[in-house]
């Protein structure tokens, strides 16, 4: 008898436990099936009286469930930037909750389809790379169902160039060096596709120095550890990632339109070029190159959301980061804030998929 | 040095702290008796609670909930042969054989105290080597983590499986289930049959269910069906022989194995990739290798307890080398805690050896502590708990396959790999009636990446200039000697031919 009320005890125990999964799960669906509902009956409103579509946004997104999707697993960057800004954006749209959710595979690629097929009512973001996913677009790499100049692009939260680096205490000191280099180079780049990597190959066949590529790591930091034991000529990171071992890197190159602030002394990509008297065609194509990488940790939307809810979702965007709470917590994390707004976004990345004659060319590694 | 270590005891000793601590050990030892919601899931779910806390307080109830999982995981992996986290699967060997011949709670008693003393030593190890772990961590090169991956495989190969030969075709099926996905290094998808759902691979969750709990719950539910009675497992309760401390001093008595499981599991975490998974397979292969009657390993005796278990707390200390000192996470769950550490404005690698060392040794602490506690709540349970085992299987069984899916769908939100579950629940239940080595196969998955990107890295940077390296001269050695060296003394013996043992179902 006693054993058997243990039995019945323990055996509710574990069952209870399921039971509060299984309540969560059902929980949220329930949720998002009130927010479906929620969203055709305002898009009806919009449609009809266009004077209130400002305040009709802002009632759309009260109380609703929002989800940013990071095509990378937690830990990374992209992870970093959703969960940071995540209850600014709760904040300013007034919104009830908002989720990050990681959709990581295919080097990002899963994740943005999913941005880009989710349902356009403005509740669904995500968080992308955006430069690697222009150079997937440009390179028709399998798998990508998404379109760059449809997308609705809300903003950049960083300004963060990507960089070629070096040993500090290796044979080569500069870029020149690089250039006259005799031996073949090693260069270490995240994986096959990313864009640190691109932006390594095309800067490396347009100053035609001998290299292979060596880019099999789970990411920029196993990238950095195998670089630190000793391995590679040259590291494609970007300057935040390199800010933290300045005693064993030094950066040489920006891959980046403009000089920045906290490097001075780099020059860019194109300087370089011109400098080293590369053709107009080879400085065009870094160009087209550099504005890519500069698009950064992207915020994006799937295209055709309601004209009134993208400016409220860049509204509220810029506003979040201009809060000196998040540019504190931000500053805190190490990460760059440099706000670059979505139309300047949307016209970096319908530049770059229209004039991709002098990039392809380049794009191929050796 | 000292001064960091008193700093960081001291502000993890305040009621906050402590309180934090045990909470997360608590959430940690429930959640993780759910499949595929321990590792990363609580952990995700816990980061959202520490924006704005203090870094010793936010870290301690992370750390503590990572820690409580494992011996939760334990727990199903026993009684159940479910285990909780892939972490345990190595667990369910000897742990789920006691179980079926009614030492449940004995086998409770031997993961709960292995659990916690191998933690401990893990912990003090770590404390010892926590100046030097910058400069340690850059000793090893790719054809190092290479060898040490096509060691396991083959160490692991050689696990209950019928014959050498298939254990090692087990560790190369499991490596081609590895491949399934987007290739890291070309970017080209393999295997995928342009099936969304395997971009991403087979996820790890629903091999491991489907490998071990699901091919076991078929085959209870076969083998129901046969009898046409109830398989009510044997509880002998508290008969002698069958007491949580009975398992207690299990332990004691085997002290020297634990002490070297433990020992082992904290340097295997300090490889990445490697330390995570793999750790406990690694540590229960060593201990049948070394023993004295290695054929008695998986038809239930302690000492295939406590070679995982001493490894499952150590490896996480060790685990915990590489995350701080190179911001390079051994396991998902350390992936987790690094979005921790940044949400804190702790930036690992060098500057968090200088700036944030008192939070590195409290860390150490938090695991010391939360592995006593989730032990101790465990312990406290385990005599009701095993009372699970009584459950008839056609109770259990529809039970534990509900549960698996729920766990790989809470993990990956994707019904494709509840059918990859299921897909290799037949392959496991096909591995196990003819005699193929499932944990070999499960390594061979679990390693296949690891193996390929150093493989890839050796080829590119180290070339054949890999065997001037005195490390990967050794282990090439090691292997040579296991794959050759049976059939070198069989042919000395002139030994017939091994029968095949009758296949079990």
């Amino acid at each position: 008898m006693n054993n058997h009320k243990w039995l019945i005890i323990s055996a509710s125990v574990v069952a209870l436990s399921v039971l509060a999964v299984g309540c969560g799960t059902s929980g949220k669906t329930s949720n998002s099936g009130a927010t479906g509902e929620g969203a055709t009956g305002s898009q009806k409103n919009v449609s009809t009286s266009h004077t209130e579509s400002a305040t009709s946004a802002s009632a759309f997104f009260k109380d609703k469930t929002m989800q940013i999707l990071v095509p990378y697993g937690p830990g990374g960057g992209y992870d970093q930037w959703a969960r940071l800004i995540a209850p600014y954006l709760q904040e300013y749209l007034g919104l009830g909750k908002v989720e990050v959710v990681n959709v990581p595979g295919g080097g990002g690629i899963v994740g943005t389809n999913q941005i880009y097929s989710a349902k356009p009512d403005g509740l669904t973001i995500g968080d992308t790379n955006a430069g690697g996913d222009v150079f997937d677009q440009i390179d028709n790499t399998p798998g990508v169902n998404f379109d760059v100049t449809k997308l609705t692009w809300i903003g950049r939260p960083d300004d963060d160039p990507h960089i070629l680096g070096v040993h500090t205490n290796g044979p080569y000191k500069s870029f020149t060096d690089l250039e006259h280099a005799q031996k073949t180079i090693k260069a270490l780049a995240t994986g096959k596709g990313s864009s640190d990597y691109n932006a390594a190959v095309i800067t490396l066949n347009a100053f035609n120095i001998p290299y292979t590529m060596v880019a099999a790591f789970s990411g920029s930091k196993d990238e950095k550890a195998s670089f630190l034991s000793g391995n590679g000529d040259t590291i494609s990171l970007s300057a935040s990632d390199i800010a933290e071992i300045p005693d064993q890197a030094k950066v040489i190159l920006l891959q980046s339109t403009e000089r920045f602030k906290k490097l001075p002394n780099v020059p860019t990509v194109i300087e370089l070029a011109q400098q080293a008297g590369l053709n107009q065609d080879k400085i065009n194509a870094l160009k087209e190159m550099a504005k890519i990488m500069d698009l950064g940790h992207a915020f994006i939307a799937p295209p055709g959301i309601p004209a009134d809810r993208v400016a409220a979702l860049r509204k509220a965007f810029q506003k979040a980061l201009s809060d000196p709470s998040f540019i504190a917590q931000a500053k805190k994390e190490n990460l760059y804030v440099g706000y670059l707004s979505g139309s300047e976004l949307t016209n970096i990345a319908d530049n770059a998929v229209a004039n991709t004659s002098h990039l392809k060319p380049l794009l191929q590694a050796k | 040095m000292f001064s960091a270590v008193l700093a960081g005891f001291s502000s993890l000793l305040t009621v906050h702290g402590l309180l934090l601590l045990l909470l997360g050990s608590l959430l940690g030892t429930l959640i993780g008796t759910i499949p595929g919601l321990g590792g990363a899931v609580l952990l995700t779910m816990l980061l959202p609670f520490i924006y704005g806390m203090p870094v010793i307080p936010a870290l301690s109830l992370l750390l503590a909930a990572h820690t409580g999982i494992y011996f939760s995981g334990s727990i199903t992996a026993i009684l159940l042969n479910t285990p909780g986290a892939p972490e345990s699967a190595a667990t369910t060997f000897d742990g789920y054989a006691m179980t079926r011949q009614g030492k449940a709670a004995r086998a409770l008693g031997v993961s709960a105290v292995s659990t916690t003393i191998g933690g401990w030593i893990g912990v003090l190890l770590l404390m010892a080597v926590i100046p030097l772990m910058y400069q340690l961590i850059q000793l090893f090169q790719p054809s190092d983590y290479l060898m040490l991956a096509v060691l396991a495989i083959i160490l692991i190969g050689q696990m209950r499986s019928g014959s050498l030969t298939k254990g090692l075709l087990s560790g190369l099926f499991g490596l081609m289930v590895s491949f399934v996905g987007y290739d890291p290094i070309t970017g080209v998808q393999r295997f995928t049959f342009n099936l969304l759902s395997l971009y991403n691979g087979c996820s790890i969750t629903a091999v491991a269910l489907g490998l071990f709990a699901f091919a076991e719950m078929f085959s209870l539910y076969a083998k129901n069906r046969v009898t046409t009675q109830s398989t009510k497992i044997g509880f002998k309760g508290n008969a002698p022989g069958a007491r949580v401390t009975d398992g207690i001093r299990d332990v004691f008595r085997h002290s020297w194995l634990m002490v070297r499981s433990a020992i082992l599991g904290t340097l295997l975490g300090v490889v990445p990739g490697i330390g995570g998974v793999a750790a406990n397979f690694i540590s229960y292969g060593q201990a049948v290798k070394t023993s004295k009657h290695p054929e008695k390993f998986g038809t239930g005796i302690p000492e295939g307890i406590i070679a995982p278990e001493s490894s499952s707390i150590s490896k996480e200390a060790g685990n915990l080398i590489p995350t701080v000192a190179l911001g390079v996470p051994g396991g998902v769950g350390m992936a987790v805690l690094m979005s921790g550490f940044t949400i804190l404005g702790v930036v690992p690698g060098p500057s968090m050896l200088n700036q944030h060392l008192d939070a590195v040794f409290a860390m150490a602490l938090v695991i010391a502590i939360g592995s006593l506690l989730s032990s101790a709540m465990g312990l406290a349970m385990a005599p009701y708990l095993a009372r699970l085992s009584q459950l008839p299987s056609r109770i259990i069984v529809p039970f534990i396959l509900a549960l698996g899916a729920l766990g790989v769908y809470a993990a990956e939100r994707d019904v494709g790999q509840i059918v990859v579950m299921l897909g290799f629940g037949l392959v496991g239940l096909m591995m196990k009636r003819f005699q193929y080595s499932i944990p070999a196969a499960m390594i061979g998955y679990i390693l296949g990446s690891v193996a390929e990107k150093n493989l890839y890295l050796v080829q590119q940077l180290q070339g054949w200039r890999m065997f001037e390296r005195p490390l990967t001269d050794l282990m090439v050695a090691i292997i040579l000697a296991l794959v050759i060296g049976p059939y070198v003394r069989r042919f000395k013996k002139r030994v017939p031919t091994q029968e095949p043992k009758e296949a079990s179902l």
